[in-house]
């Protein structure tokens, strides 16, 4: 047996779909008086930890709203997502104490999106997208979550003269399972970014990022990442980000 | 197993072999199956498979130097997390033909859905005699997948396990059940729980899966208990007695209705109910056969 875990309600799909379809067109005070502890459709898995108590519950609300107040809730976030996303996807991990076998279950981020606290959702993404309220890999903290877990845990952490990971550098790894799922892999492509920003950029750095993840993951089909040791996990990365900037000029 | 394309010499398939991978338990090894039903995150899956691997065979046929480093990789993935680890990773001695007998560990935090295992012979310090060999460290040279499916699509049991001593309760105790009425509607699963006392040896065979006559025994008793306490707990309850049987029922209420259909499928609750005030060893006697206290 593995230490005890916490597992956290599962909100089923249909009654999350039917929950975005009843709240259409609230606001966001009246979003934020919907929110609760519980909902009578919700049930953690029956086995496999503990289950999660209110007051964790509570603590796991507070956090989040505290970062979104921060970052200017209930005023629309605007260009600066990043202040919301990078200090909930640390925090969301470090409080939950939810294992990753729990953190891919879409009913766990539908119940902490739409019963614990409804209001983020619809104000980090005002589109209302379903897939960033339902928890899919896209709702609006799994995708945090999981940032911190693969790039983290302090996802706003960078060396001096680099900037933290944004968005779409972000998406080029998670997106991408056989990179974003494995941890090692994960962080080696983020600071090999790092280095190349300290060593002078030639392109923007987004776009090196999608050439470098492009590039590892033909690299990977027959050379095992893991294998190596990490001078020359970070020397193939150097090379790859050489290549890249060279197939630019 | 199949050959990758890769742009590199690769060896004849009778250079590696790889024997089925074997799931470890205290009642003996045996063929890793495509379920793993019982699984969940507290579970550790021991497994073992056979490997070898003719070092003579492989590195002339890649056209490498004989004492090039070589290793073997298993890779576990899960394609519910997405998460990849390596499970083991194993150095081959400079010998002609090596045999491993590769064991793994894998703990179930960052798994779940279809776990796919990939064994790899790695070159991890290649040193080619032509341009045709593996030049790059890493370079993957043979490779075989296997796979299982954890989580079963029965339903199971609320149940969690503690250690009883560290929280204050009877360290000698076995388990605690509760079941909270307070809303007869609210779902089931999250009002039941089993909780086992991992701090107990005896619970711990049970956990560990052992099949010996005590194990049995226990696993028998538990079962009556908690049916036990679940038949009291319904025939308590005024909102379960009012109730109809519901296959498809998922509230607290409606699974206990259920449990007293099944166990008295004959008789009526409110019967039960009279029973359990006037001769209440009618009913014990009952469970203790329905349970199958007694082997």
């Amino acid at each position: 047996m593995t230490s005890p875990t916490l597992l956290y309600p599962r909100l089923p799909r249909s009654v999350a779909k039917s929950l975005i379809l009843e709240r259409a067109g609230a606001t966001l005070p009246e979003l934020r008086e919907l929110a609760a502890l519980g909902h009578p459709d919700a049930e953690p898995s029956a086995t496999g930890g503990h289950p999660v108590d209110s007051e964790k519950l509570r603590e796991v609300q507070k956090a989040v709203r505290g970062i979104a107040e921060q970052a200017g809730f209930p005023n629309p976030l605007g260009g600066s997502a990043q202040s919301f996303d990078r200090p909930c996807g640390t925090a969301l991990l470090a409080q939950m104490e939810i294992v990753p076998a729990d953190a891919a279950e879409e009913g766990v981020w539908s119940f902490l999106t739409l019963v614990l606290v409804p209001e983020i959702g619809p104000w980090r993404f005002p589109a209302l997208a379903e897939e960033r309220l339902i928890g899919h890999p896209r709702n609006v903290l799994r995708r945090t979550w999981w940032r911190a877990w693969a790039l983290g845990p302090d996802l706003s952490r960078a060396p001096d003269g680099c900037e933290p990971l944004g968005e779409d550098e972000s998406v080029q790894i998670m997106e991408r399972p056989s990179l974003g799922g494995n941890q090692r892999t994960a962080g080696a492509l983020q600071t090999a970014l790092w280095r190349a920003e300290l060593a002078g950029l030639t392109m923007p750095r987004s776009e090196l990022m999608r050439q470098l993840a492009r590039r590892l993951r033909a690299v990977k089909s027959h050379i095992s990442l893991d294998s190596l040791e990490d001078e020359v996990l970070a020397s193939l990365l150097d090379d790859l980000c050489a290549e890249a900037s060279r197939s630019m000029e | 197993m199949r050959r990758p394309i890769v742009p590199f010499r690769t060896p004849p398939l009778d250079a590696v072999s790889h024997g089925e991978w074997l799931l470890k338990s205290p009642n003996g090894d045996a063929p890793l199956p495509k379920e793993v039903p019982h699984w969940d995150y507290q579970t550790v899956l021991e497994l073992v498979a056979p490997v070898s691997v003719d070092r003579r065979a492989v590195t002339e046929a890649c056209r490498l130097d004989f004492d090039s480093g070589l290793a073997v990789l298993v890779m576990a993935r899960s394609n519910h997390t997405n998460v990849e680890i390596v499970a083991t990773r194993l150095d081959l001695p400079m010998t002609e033909r090596f045999d491993l007998a590769v064991d793994i560990s894998l703990a179930g935090e960052t798994l779940g859905g279809r776990l796919t295992l990939e064994t790899l012979l790695v070159v991890t310090a290649p040193r080619p005699r032509d341009r045709l060999a593996p030049q790059h460290p890493g370079s993957i040279i043979w490779r075989s997948n296997s796979w299982t499916d954890l989580e079963g699509v029965g339903t199971q049991f609320p149940t969690d396990t503690l250690d009883f001593s560290a929280v204050g309760l009877d360290p000698e105790a076995g388990w605690q059940f509760r079941i909270d009425l307070s809303d007869p509607d609210a779902r089931f699963m999250s009002a039941a729980r089993l909780t086992l006392n991992s701090g107990h040896a005896a619970i711990q065979r049970l956990l560990s899966g052992a099949k010996d006559e005590g194990t049995d025994q226990l696993l028998r008793t538990l079962h009556w208990d908690v049916t036990r306490q679940m038949v009291q707990a319904a025939l308590e309850c005024d909102e379960v007695i009012g109730l109809e049987v519901d296959p498809e029922t998922t509230t607290t209420a409606g699974v206990l209705r259920n449990l007293l259909g099944r166990i008295w499928p004959l008789d009526s609750p409110k019967t039960l109910q009279g029973w359990r005030q006037t001769d209440m060893a009618r009913i014990e006697v009952h469970l203790q056969h329905h349970s199958r206290l007694l082997k």
